[in-house]
């Protein structure tokens, strides 16, 4: 190749979407011309630049509500949520996504896509998020757990098999792992711990601030908070019963002024 | 993430066309943040982009029969795609809004840069190549998303857009010079990167 080659050449070139001679000419031309190398490391750069973007988390759950049908006549899909209509306030962790609660007396569980934000299918919905540019700080949210395992780092919920779900009596639980936090100090509450939990449903956001129950712990570096709340406690809308979004921020107290926000869905049902 | 093999896609497909939700809720769960990220870089606004990520979701479900044997990924794109631009006619405007506050609701990836100088930077870094997206034409700032945010192959962008190759391969280009062109009046921020041969040899 003689000619300078295109800007459009050495695009593809870099995405690997330039096959046979015309690859072969280019890469000969780049041998012989600086210009063109520089060219070629300058548009690099710039892919490189627009790569870097972060990717962020959906700040709400993508629900398909039971009454949208499929077009033509799809077969009917029974939603659970009369059943539930039962008896007192229940919490319950559904998947995230698609409503999806099955059926039995009142009590719910949930199936296995929810813990693919992280951890098994025997665990409720978690989602663990890392500070993009500071690997070592990390923040975890799962919910419907009574205790963490011992396993390190991005260890979920552990609640294996039990019934995801709470009532009056056994209220929303919500566990929370901090890692990177300096020092060895165990934080006494949750704005102690820099920490701001939230239940969001169509722009209407309430402050989880004063938990029935709390416990921090400092395991492997980091610290391990575990939360419970009454769901009847907060003022929740009218009606209460929804698909909520259980959210937490976390100020990483480091002074770079980052939060890490990680979310898990919610369903309150009456 | 959407590199899902499309034999899996089609199995969810085949079942969520049975009316099976759960086999929806796969893909929407395989699918939400490289749309939602799509979308968040085209409009510029994080609820904007949940919105159009919902309904693009719904939109799919309601018709996903007439996918028919097609593949997913391309099709749900477009969808959004297609969205995103009935957004742009709506505001009446091209421009994206500015994107409202800091990198919140940031998912797993990336290195360790401790320093909170660098990171400030960093940040400074991302803000002028978000604007610099956001001053493309739609149609160059769709190529160029497609492929540098969502890692779509040239053929599977074709066939989100519905142009040819050639088209891909041109758009994406002359966004990227655009790009590039804003880039380089940061040189603080954008050094000028030395001889490509030579930052291969130092690797």
């Amino acid at each position: 190749m003689n000619a300078e080659p295109e800007l459009e050449d050495l695009s593809a070139y870099l995405d690997q979407e330039l096959t046979g001679t015309a690859r072969q000419q280019l890469e000969a031309h780049l041998q012989t011309c600086e210009t063109c190398r520089r060219r070629l490391a300058a548009l690099r750069q710039t892919v490189s630049a627009v790569q870097a973007l972060p990717t962020e988390a959906p700040p709400r759950v993508f629900t398909i509500p039971p009454q949208r049908q499929q077009r033509t006549g799809a077969p009917g899909w029974a939603w659970a949520g009369g059943a539930l209509a039962a008896a007192c306030l229940l919490v319950v962790v559904t998947t995230i996504g698609l409503a999806n609660l099955p059926h039995g007396g009142g009590m719910a569980t949930t199936n296995a896509p929810a813990s693919r934000y992280q951890g098994g299918a025997d665990r409720g919905p978690t989602m663990t998020v890392t500070d993009p540019q500071d690997a070592s700080k990390q923040l975890t949210i799962s919910s419907g757990s009574t205790a963490f395992s011992a396993d390190q780092g991005t260890t979920t919920g552990s609640q294996a098999a039990a019934p995801l779900a709470a009532s009056k009596n056994q209220p929303l639980q919500v566990g929370l792992i901090l890692q990177g936090v300096p020092g060895d100090g165990v934080p006494a509450n949750l704005t102690d711990a820099h920490v701001r939990l939230t239940l969001l449903r169509d722009g209407y956001e309430v402050a989880l601030a004063n938990p029935d129950t709390f416990s921090a712990a400092r395991e492997n570096g980091a610290v391990r908070i575990t939360a419970t709340f009454r769901v009847g406690s907060p003022p929740l809308p009218s009606p209460a019963a929804g698909n909520y979004v259980l959210r937490v921020t976390w100020q990483v107290p480091d002074g770079s002024g980052v939060s890490l926000v990680a979310q898990v869905p919610v369903t309150v049902a009456n | 993430m959407a590199n899902s093999p499309i034999a899996d896609d089609a199995a969810l497909v085949a079942r969520a066309r049975e009316g099976d939700r759960e086999a929806f809720t796969e893909l929407v769960m395989h699918y939400q943040v490289p749309l939602y990220n799509m979308a968040l870089r085209m409009v510029g606004s994080r609820d904007d982009a949940a919105d159009i990520a919902q309904e693009a979701f719904l939109r799919a479900w309601e018709k996903l029969r007439t996918l028919k044997g097609n593949p997913f990924k391309p099709w749900i794109f477009q969808i959004a795609v297609n969205l995103c631009y009935d957004h742009f006619r709506r505001r009446k405007r091209v421009a994206a809004m500015p994107e409202e506050g800091q990198e919140a609701h940031v998912v797993s990836l990336g290195l360790p840069v401790p320093d909170p100088a660098e990171r400030a930077e960093a940040g400074e870094r991302a803000r002028i190549v978000r604007d610099s997206i956001n001053g493309l034409d739609p149609d160059l700032r769709t190529a160029l998303i497609l492929r540098d945010v969502n890692g779509l192959a040239y053929e599977e962008i074709a066939a989100v857009i519905r142009a040819p190759l050639g088209t891909v391969k041109s758009r994406i280009a002359r966004a990227r010079g655009h790009v590039q062109e804003r880039l380089l009046m940061f040189p603080e921020l954008f050094a000028r990167p030395v001889d490509d041969q030579e930052q291969q040899h130092e690797r």
